[in-house]
């Protein structure tokens, strides 16, 4: 009982923890994000400074990536990511962490961005919509 | 006269709409905006309904109504300045006898960073969960819940200036605070709450303001959220109320809303809850000036649960086929100043289920069977029954809805 209580604690403690954002220096529309920062967590928050939302870049497996545009498909709010899905505040919307729809009343999938694996780098590919 | 405008201003905008409807079937746009693929096109129309046919069990007759229809018409100025509208006819048509055109909502977003931004125009604040997500494809049932409509006043929108953000120190934390215009004590009306002093737009008094604010956070599968509102109900000058003895200012005659509610859904799996009071501190006076039975404090709360029976046969599915039961309980008169009369009819109980069916997002068929219960009328207060529909009073009723809307 106690084992699960300090669990669950864990757990929540875990999720508050601030998701690591990664702001590339350059301004080019294929974002190299490196893999160490997938280190402490299996999501990143990608910034660019020229697009008005930002790309969760998600981590599947070794070979496996996801880049999801954070605007949500029902009314383009600005979405929230945490290690579980993502969720628009303001009208209830949830995606999971392959951008699909979980919960309306967004009804389409979130936008995703072509993501390619080279050696230490994970290149978002922003002129390629998937 | 002022039908034939409304009627042709509806007509306007639905023509209108239906031009721009055309012009965007060609792109390829799904939303408002275009993000990082250039946009040739930034307007868009979208919408929302619901009918219903709902049969009253002890009289024995039925009654169709279109409930409501409305039209959503937005535009980006660019990538940070949006503007938002939506336009509602309710109960099919307007005419001297009923139905009803207003703005539900028309304000300007203004993306202040990537984490915050402002509303300003007439909008929905953050209270409750139908006040902001009142599409009628992401609720159970035919009616919204009744706590919602006759405690919270879904939809309650007024004109202000709000801001909204979350923060990236705690993900899943989301705050809003607003200001908007406050209510109007003189046009409460007995059993509506405080629905009947909403000034949704029109007219409104900016002598006395109110200020709401929310938390929201995301945990999981889990949504929880507090909100608050507390606001002047009176916007006469200081003679008029100084001679009604009507407390003025900003926040004079003041009018307080406490709510919490939680969701959960997993694996099909819906659960919901939602409490709620209010408070009329100066209930006293308004009843002493307006003689409508105001009531000190209302409280009222729910519970629902849920679940997509179609998971059984297939976890994955996108279809739904919801089973569901709602508890709820109100008050509106859970205290009352001394000048004001009990009325048990105002204790309602009710107990809801049904189905929900979605063949595809957006689109809902639904079915449900309602039973309320009250307390006694005051007769004092009535000059038949409080149903006036002719029949003897009963305490338990029943009823049953039949349905479908759509939101897209």
């Amino acid at each position: 009982m106690a084992m699960a209580l300090g669990s669950g604690v864990m757990s929540f403690l875990e999720s508050c923890a601030p998701l690591p954002v990664f702001r590339p220096g350059e301004e080019s529309r294929r974002i190299r994000v490196p893999k160490e920062k997938f280190e402490k967590s299996p999501v990143v928050v990608v910034r660019v400074n020229w697009m008005p939302y930002d790309v969760l870049l998600v981590k599947k497996s070794e070979t496996e990536y996801k880049a999801i545009y954070m605007r949500c498909s029902h009314e383009d709010q600005i979405l929230v990511a945490s290690k579980n899905g993502l969720f628009c505040a303001a009208h209830g919307s949830t995606f999971d962490l392959d951008g699909n729809v979980t919960k309306e009343p967004a009804l389409k999938n979130l936008t995703l961005y072509e993501v390619q694996l080279q050696n230490d780098w994970i290149e978002v590919n922003m002129d390629k919509v998937l | 006269m002022k039908t034939n405008k409304q009627q042709f201003i509806l007509f306007a905008f639905m023509a209108l709409s239906s031009l721009v409807a055309k012009a965007q079937i060609f792109t390829k746009e799904d939303s408002l905006s275009a993000g990082l693929t250039p946009s040739n096109n930034p307007t868009v129309i979208s919408g929302y309904g619901e009918a219903k046919v709902s049969y009253d069990l002890k009289v024995g007759t039925g009654e169709a109504n279109l409930t409501r229809n409305v039209m959503f018409f937005g535009h980006r100025f660019s990538d940070k300045i949006t503007f938002f509208s939506e336009m509602e006819l309710e109960d099919g048509k307007v005419d001297g006898s009923g139905g009803e055109i207003s703005m539900e909502q028309f304000f300007l977003k203004v993306n202040l960073n990537r984490d915050v931004y402002m509303v300003t125009g007439l909008f929905i604040p953050r209270i409750g969960i139908i006040n902001e997500n009142h599409l009628p494809t992401t609720f159970n049932g035919n009616d919204r819940p009744f706590v919602e409509r006759y405690i919270i006043p879904s939809t309650w929108r007024e004109l202000g200036v709000g801001i909204y953000g979350l923060s990236r120190a705690m993900p899943g934390l989301n705050y809003s605070f607003a200001v908007v215009n406050g209510l109007d004590a003189s046009s409460l009306s007995y059993g509506r709450g405080i629905r009947s002093g909403r000034y949704a737009g029109r007219e409104a008094s900016a002598s006395n303001i109110a200020v709401t604010g929310a938390l929201l956070y995301y945990y999981k599968n889990l949504r929880m959220q507090v909100s608050g509102y507390y606001g002047g109900a009176n916007g006469l000058d200081k003679k008029m109320s100084d001679s009604l003895k009507l407390g003025r200012g900003p926040f004079g005659t003041p009018v307080s809303v406490a709510e919490a509610n939680i969701q959960y859904h997993n694996k099909g799996w819906q659960v919901k809850a939602l409490a709620t009071v209010i408070n009329m501190a100066d209930a006293q006076k308004i009843n002493n000036v307006y003689a409508s039975n105001t009531p000190t404090a209302m409280a009222g709360g729910y519970v629902e649960l849920g679940y997509n029976t179609l998971r059984l046969f297939k976890p994955e599915t996108t279809k739904n086929f919801t089973l569901f039961a709602r508890y709820e309980y109100l008050d509106m008169n859970s205290k009352i100043p001394t000048n004001a009369l009990s009325d048990g009819y105002m204790k309602k109980h009710y107990f809801v289920t049904g189905i929900t069916c979605q063949p595809t997002r957006g689109v809902s068929f639904k079915a449900d069977y309602v039973i309320r219960t009250t307390g006694n009328y005051n007769s004092a207060l009535y000059t038949s029954t409080p149903d006036n529909n002719g029949y003897a009073f009963s305490r338990m009723n029943q009823f049953v809805n039949l349905g479908m809307a759509y939101s897209f």
